[in-house]
This record gives structure tokens, C-alpha cells and sequence, in this order.
């Protein structure tokens, strides 16, 4: 079914609706790989049964559940990568490296905080995988455009910053007092572990899933239930009312913006960058 | 939408938000306590964001100004419970939380409204003039994409059999726009898939008279939601009215002109056959006195003066001749009047042997006419055509006496006649001056004369129109043709005798 075109001179342009056939949505498909999946239930298992017969501390099963958590999220976020990038690459093996390196570093900071260096690896290890463009899937694209990264650094700032302001004014918190070394500790996890796997899982994996298939204030919305849920669920933070009340309003101001430079730059690297800097300021508060 | 980020859009995005960090260190400064009259400055910038940048923006800057107070209004609740004054701080941040997002929605519909109001009346300016399809189609075009910045998009429109696509080169079958064409259903395409960011496709069927006309297509990296839909659906729909509204208007008018022509034509027509007419009426009013004279004159002579016998029968034989004459010119109006109220000629036909009837015809004109010599040629052997004896005749008398009328003293007219298949091709050839090319076409429509005819021989205009019927009342064909100096040769079929 041709038709003839008047004459234009812009038909450099070309329209999709027009020139290629319409075709059915993939199937939604967010599982992890099945051997990553098994390697985490055995080492949550392996630390439960330890702890149970005495042979480990219950700090080992806090953190089995901590790298179940991240691996969990970063395996899955691998997977997608592997299945919308090249069809000969197995997420298999970097999703076991990911998490054997989660495994070590978080062990070695609850052995002792000085072994957080430990977590950046992950990162390190990412970063590689991204430089072969592995990631590209899930938003780790270079070059991450300069407006997002001060977008999203400002966005961090501001936030952090007035929970500085505020948190000691309304909640009592006051800034840690327990040394550097332990809020560089809780930096290098969140540098290496913490804001890497939220962000390629949530923006990533499921913000980018839901927004290719509904709007972006309903995908923005699955992502920051699902971001303020993961956090909520996490060990480390206290579980008074107003510290829940106010987690639940700088984390969904923040996924909400992290979803919003996502949207605009196609990368996870600007909300990574004012998650990062949100989560510098937070572990410079006395919380937990 | 796509100036909403512009460098202008940022900077005032960035100045309402410094000032509204500034204004709350400036009321925790000045007054910090609940209920303070300053808390109502904040509605300043919400408002302010709200209006430049919709909903969203009005809504951001109500949660940035609720962030700027809630510090100092926990702080209050903790200190005081929920006294008069920390609740009606508490009032004016929900009022702000939810009177930015409001207003700033109101105004996005308003300039939405606008806008569409705005697209219909450039859309209609844009159809108004007249202009084809494919140039239409791309002027359309080109006006939405610069209402809809930063989206590719495409006019498609059924003509006939074809389509005409403004912004592509066709439609490839399976494709969107093929689809909505085919059912006349709008398509939503989330994401083409492939890039960094979703590429929505929305595809809107145009509807005139209860049917598919074409579609608009529009699709763009980013949101497109259903607000946008809607509205791109009811442009759609304007638009196939409008294109079908242009295309009748387009046919109206053409239907106009063509009729304008028309009339002109038949006017033209009409005053060329009532001059011809006049020149008739004219022309026959000489041709009748002229004879009507010589009757009245010689009678005269006759009643007032005695002549010898031989002179009585000389003029007798004169008058005879004029009322001949007469009889042949009345009879030719009969005829022509006949014909002219759609009646046929009276023949009928039966067998004629045509060497005869050639001979006899032209007779008189050996004898009468001195002048000219006419040839007669028949075919060897019997020959018989299937006419009207009387008809024949004036068909030949006519031609022999045109072609005399027509040609010089001392020149040859050649009668010829040959059997031609089932039928008998009859030719009278003369060697006169011909008939100027431009006069052929009309030589034998009623009360034509050619220029210059009248100054050369006398005649009403009617002899080659009889001709004419007179050949066709007997199922024959006739033609002529002239070269200027050369002569003029006519030529007429008649059916043979079985």
C-alpha cells in the first residue's frame, strides 16, 4: 500500500508509524537467572543453619539477608542487560561475580567497618561491565549528559541538606560523632553496594520496564513504592514512626526525581549521583 | 511541552526556587512562629511556578515551601500539641500543597484550550486556500509540527485509489497508520522499542461522513498521555472535516467554473445563431424579392400590354423559372424547419439506377449554364443505390449548383459515383477557389455562410444543411474537403440497391 508524497523537504525524517510494521510487546520477563537465584537461597540457608547451630553470630544472617537483597536486585538488573544486549552474553557469571563481591565486602565490614573498602569493588566491577557496554539496557550509558548530573547532584543536595536542617530540629538526630572512619565505612557501602543496586534495579530494571508499557507518572509510582519499600525493609533503619514517616517522604521525593532524570537523560548515572549525595548526607546523621 | 525546559524555563525554574530558599530563611528569620503573616508570602512563588510551569511545577514548589516550614511547624507540634496556631500553619501548608498542583493545572488547561483553539484556526486558515491535496496535506504538516515541537509526524489521506502521504514516502503494509486505516480504530504505541527513551506512537483515524478518510499520525520521544491522545484524536477528527470541507468547496468551485464556462459557451453560441439568423432573415427577404419582382413585373406587362405570342410564352417560361425558384427556396424552409423541431425528412427510398439520375440532374446545368462543364462518372454496368428518387436529386442539383456558384467561368465540375462495399461513394469536384479552413467545420450548419460566399453567389445558407439531412435520412456520410485555389471536392455515401 503505497501512496505518493507531496513534495517536502524534510523527508530525512522518518516515520515509524508509517514505515514498519507493527509488532506485539515483549513479554514481561523480570526474573533473575535461575543459578544466581540458587546461589543466593544457599548462602542465606548456609548463614541461617550456621547461625542456628552456634558456629556464626546472627550478625552473619543480617548480613546473608543484605547480600540476598543486593544480589538479588543487581542479578536481576544483569539478567535484563544480558537480555536486551548481546544474545551471546551470559549474565550467569557476572551476576555470581556481583555477588560474591557483595558477600565479601559486606562481610568484611561487619568483621570489621575498615573492610567496607571491600565495597566499592562492586562498583569497580560494574563499571567494567559498562565499559563494555553490557549495561547499556539499564541506563548505564556514557556519556551521561551534564545538565542531568547537576540536576541530579542539586536535587541531592537539597535534599540532604534539609534533612540535615530538619532532622536534628524535628526528630532529635545529631550528626554522627563516632569518627570518619565509620562515616566513610557507611559511604563506600553506599558508593559500592547500596545506591548501584537501587538504581539499576529500580530505574533501571523496573521504572524503565513500566514506562515503555504505561505513563511515566504510573511507572514513577511502581518504582517509588518499590524503592521506599526496599528501604523500609531494611535492618538498619530505626523503626520509630517519625523516622519511617520522614524516610517515606526524602526517599519518594528522591526516587520521584531519580525516575524524573531517568525519563529526561535515558541514564541511571544523574539519579545515582544525587542518591549518592542524598546518602552522604543522610550517614552523616546519627540514624541507626 | 518542549519549551517548558528551554534556557529561559531554567532560569526562572532556578530563580523561584532560590527564591523561595530565600524567603525561608528570611520568615524563620523574622518570624518564625506558626501562623506567622509572613507564611503567606510562600504562595508567591507556588503561585508564580504554578502559572509558569503548570502542575508540576506549582506542585514542586508547594512541596519545596512545605519543606521550607515543616521543621519549624514539627518542632511546634512537639513543643505544643496541635494548638490554634499550629493548626492553621498546618492549613496554609495543606492549602499550598494543594492549591499549587490546582492552579497550576487550571492554567495548563487553560493554555491547552487555547493552543487547540489556536491549532483550529491556523488549520482553517491554512485550508482556505485553494491549493491540490499533496500541497494541502504539507502545509498541514507543516503548521502541527511547530504546535507539536520535537515530534515527527504524518498526514495521511486516501484520494481516490491512492493515498497522499505528507511526511513519508508511503505506507508499508502492517504498519500503524495501515492499521488504523484498515479499521478505522485509534493506535497507541507505548514504545518502539531500541532507544534510551520510550518513542510513543499515537495514530488517530480522520472521519468524514462516517468513514476513514485518512489518519494523523504523531509520535515522539517522551510522554504522550491520554490528555495528549485525546486531543490529538479530536484534531484528527477536525481535520478530516475540515479536508473534506476544503475538497467540496474545492469541487464547488470547479463545479462553478466549469458551469461559468459552459454558460459563456452557449451564450456565445447562441448570439453567433441569432446573427446568423438575422443574416438569414436578411438574406432570405432578398432572395424572396428578387423573384417576387420579376413576377410582379413581367405580370404587369402581361395585364396592361398585349404581346406577340412567342414574347407571352418567353415571359411566361421567366416567370415559370422565379416561381421554380420560389417553390425550391420555400421548400428548403419547410425542410430546415422540420429538421429544426427534431422531425425526420420524408423519403423513400427504392432502387434508383444512378447513371441516370446523374445524368438527368446535371442536365439542366449543361443546358442552363453554359459556363462550366460537367463530367458525369458512373461505374461500367448496372448501379443502383436504395434513395429517395426526389431527394436524390436535390442532393446532386444542390452540390452541381454550389460547385458552380463557387468556381470560375470556363472551369470543369466533375460528378463521379463508385460502388465502395455495400454502399456508393458519390464526389462533386469543382476547381474554384476553395473554402478558407477555419469555414470547413461549419459549412454545413444551417444559415452558414462562409466569408466572402455572399459577395461571390447568391444563397440563403441552407442548400449544404439539406445536403446534409437528406444523406443522413438515408443512413449515408458526408464529408469535405478544400484546397485554397485548387478547388473543393464533396463527398457523400449512399447506400446501394439489394
Amino acid at each position: 500500500m503505497r501512496g505518493r508524497s507531496p513534495p517536502s523537504s524534510d523527508r530525512t525524517t522518518v516515520v515509524w508509524a508509517l514505515e514498519a510494521a507493527v509488532a506485539p510487546p515483549p513479554q514481561w520477563r523480570l526474573g533473575a537467572p535461575l543459578v544466581p537465584a540458587l546461589a543466593l537461597a544457599a548462602e542465606v540457608g548456609t548463614a541461617a543453619l550456621l547461625v542456628a547451630g552456634g558456629w556464626m553470630p546472627p550478625e552473619a544472617l543480617r548480613v546473608a539477608g543484605l547480600v540476598a537483597l543486593h544480589g538479588a536486585l543487581l542479578s536481576a538488573a544483569l539478567s535484563r542487560a544480558a537480555r536486551s544486549g548481546s544474545p551471546t552474553w551470559s549474565p550467569i557469571g557476572p551476576a555470581l561475580v556481583s555477588i560474591g563481591l557483595v558477600t565479601v565486602a559486606l562481610a568484611a565490614a561487619a568483621l570489621d567497618r575498615r573492610g567496607a573498602v571491600a565495597a566499592p569493588a562492586v562498583l569497580l566491577w560494574l563499571t567494567l561491565a559498562a565499559r563494555r557496554g553490557r549495561l547499556g539496557s539499564v541506563g548505564v550509558r556514557r556519556p551521561s549528559p551534564a545538565s542531568g548530573m547537576l540536576l541530579g547532584l542539586g536535587t541531592g543536595a537539597t535534599l540532604g541538606a534539609h534533612m540535615l536542617l530538619s532532622a536534628p530540629l524535628t526528630l532529635g538526630y545529631r550528626l554522627r560523632a563516632d569518627g570518619a572512619g565509620a562515616y566513610l565505612a557507611a559511604l563506600a557501602y553506599d558508593i559500592g553496594i547500596n545506591v548501584a543496586s537501587s538504581e539499576l534495579f529500580f530505574r533501571g530494571v523496573l521504572f524503565d520496564h513500566m514506562q515503555r508499557r504505561a505513563s511515566f507518572a504510573a511507572a514513577a509510582m511502581v518504582a517509588t513504592i518499590g524503592y521506599v519499600g526496599r528501604y523500609l525493609l531494611d535492618p538498619l533503619l530505626p523503626h520509630a514512626v517519625e523516622t519511617i514517616a520522614g524516610a517515606v517522604v526524602y526517599l519518594s521525593l528522591l526516587s520521584l526525581a531519580c525516575c524524573w532524570l531517568f525519563w529526561r537523560t535515558g541514564s541511571v548515572v544523574p539519579g545515582a549521583a544525587g542518591a549518592l549525595t542524598f546518602f552522604a548526607a543522610y550517614r552523616a546523621l546519627a540514624i541507626g | 511541552m518542549g519549551g517548558a525546559w528551554s534556557p529561559p524555563a531554567l532560569a526562572v525554574a532556578a530563580a523561584l526556587g532560590i527564591g523561595l530558599a530565600g524567603l525561608g530563611v528570611l520568615v524563620s528569620t523574622i518570624d518564625p512562629a506558626p501562623a506567622s503573616p509572613l507564611r503567606h508570602l510562600f504562595a508567591v512563588p507556588v503561585i508564580g511556578a504554578a502559572l509558569r510551569f503548570g502542575a508540576l511545577g506549582g506542585g514542586l514548589a508547594a512541596v519545596g515551601a512545605v519543606l521550607t516550614r515543616a521543621p519549624a511547624l514539627f518542632v511546634h507540634l512537639e513543643d505544643t500539641g496541635l494548638s490554634a496556631p499550629a493548626l492553621e500553619d498546618l492549613v496554609s501548608n495543606v492549602t499550598l500543597l494543594l492549591g499549587g498542583p490546582l492552579v497550576g493545572a487550571l492554567t495548563s488547561a487553560a493554555r491547552r484550550q487555547r493552543a487547540r483553539i489556536d491549532t483550529l484556526i491556523a488549520v482553517q486558515r491554512a485550508l482556505v486556500e485553494d491549493a491540490p491535496l499533496p500541497v494541502a496535506l504539507a502545509r498541514l504538516r507543516a503548521l502541527l509540527v511547530t504546535r507539536w515541537a520535537g515530534a515527527d509526524l504524518a498526514l495521511v489521506v486516501r484520494d481516490g485509489d491512492t493515498l497522499t502521504v505528507a511526511g513519508g514516502d508511503g505506507v508499508v503494509a502492517g504498519s500503524a497508520v495501515a492499521r488504523v486505516l484498515a479499521t478505522g480504530n485509534s493506535l497507541f504505541v507505548p514504545d518502539i522499542g531500541g532507544g534510551p527513551r520510550p518513542h510513543r506512537v499515537f495514530v488517530a483515524p480522520m472521519l468524514a461522513r462516517g468513514a476513514t478518510i485518512g489518519v494523523l499520525a504523531l509520535e515522539r520521544t517522551g510522554e504522550l498521555g491520554p490528555r495528549d491522545r485525546a486531543a490529538l484524536a479530536r484534531l484528527a477528527i477536525y481535520l478530516g472535516l475540515a479536508l473534506e470541507n476544503a475538497r467540496l468547496s474545492w469541487r464547488q468551485r470547479r463545479f462553478t467554473e466549469e458551469l461559468g464556462e459552459k454558460v459563456a459557451a452557449a451564450t456565445r453560441h447562441l448570439e453567433a445563431v441569432d446573427r446568423a439568423k438575422s443574416a438569414f432573415v436578411a438574406t432570405v427577404s432578398h432572395e424572396l424579392r428578387t423573384p417576387l419582382t420579376a413576377l410582379l413585373g413581367f405580370s404587369e406587362l402581361l395585364s396592361v400590354r398585349r404581346f406577340p405570342a412567342g414574347e407571352v410564352q418567353r415571359l411566361a417560361g421567366i416567370m415559370r423559372g422565379e416561381t421554380e425558384r420560389l417553390t425550391r427556396i420555400v421548400d428548403d424552409l419547410l425542410d430546415l424547419s422540420r429538421l429544426e423541431q427534431g422531425l425526420e425528412l420524408r423519403i423513400v427510398p427504392v432502387p434508383l439506377a444512378v447513371a441516370a439520375a446523374l445524368a438527368a440532374a446535371v442536365e439542366i446545368f449543361r443546358r442552363g449554364v453554359p459556363t462550366h462543364r460537367v463530367h458525369v462518372d458512373c461505374p461500367d454496368g448496372p448501379c443502383r443505390a436504395q434513395v429517395d428518387p426526389d431527394a436524390f436529386d436535390r442532393i446532386v442539383k444542390n452540390l452541381v449548383s454550389n460547385a458552380i456558384k463557387y468556381s470560375p467561368a470556363g472551369s470543369r465540375v466533375m460528378v463521379s459515383a463508385r460502388t465502395d462495399g455495400a454502399g456508393l461513394t458519390f464526389t462533386v469536384a469543382d476547381e474554384g477557389r476553395g473554402i478558407p479552413a477555419d469555414a470547413l467545420p461549419h459549412v454545413f450548419d444551417p444559415y452558414y455562410r462562409a466569408p466572402g460566399a455572399a459577395e461571390t453567389a447568391r444563397g440563403v445558407g441552407l442548400g449544404l444543411a439539406l445536403v446534409k439531412a437528406l444523406v443522413e435520412a438515408h443512413g449515408g456520410r458526408i464529408g469535405v474537403a478544400s484546397v485554397a485555389d485548387r478547388g473543393t471536392r464533396v463527398t457523400f455515401t449512399l447506400p446501394a440497391a439489394p
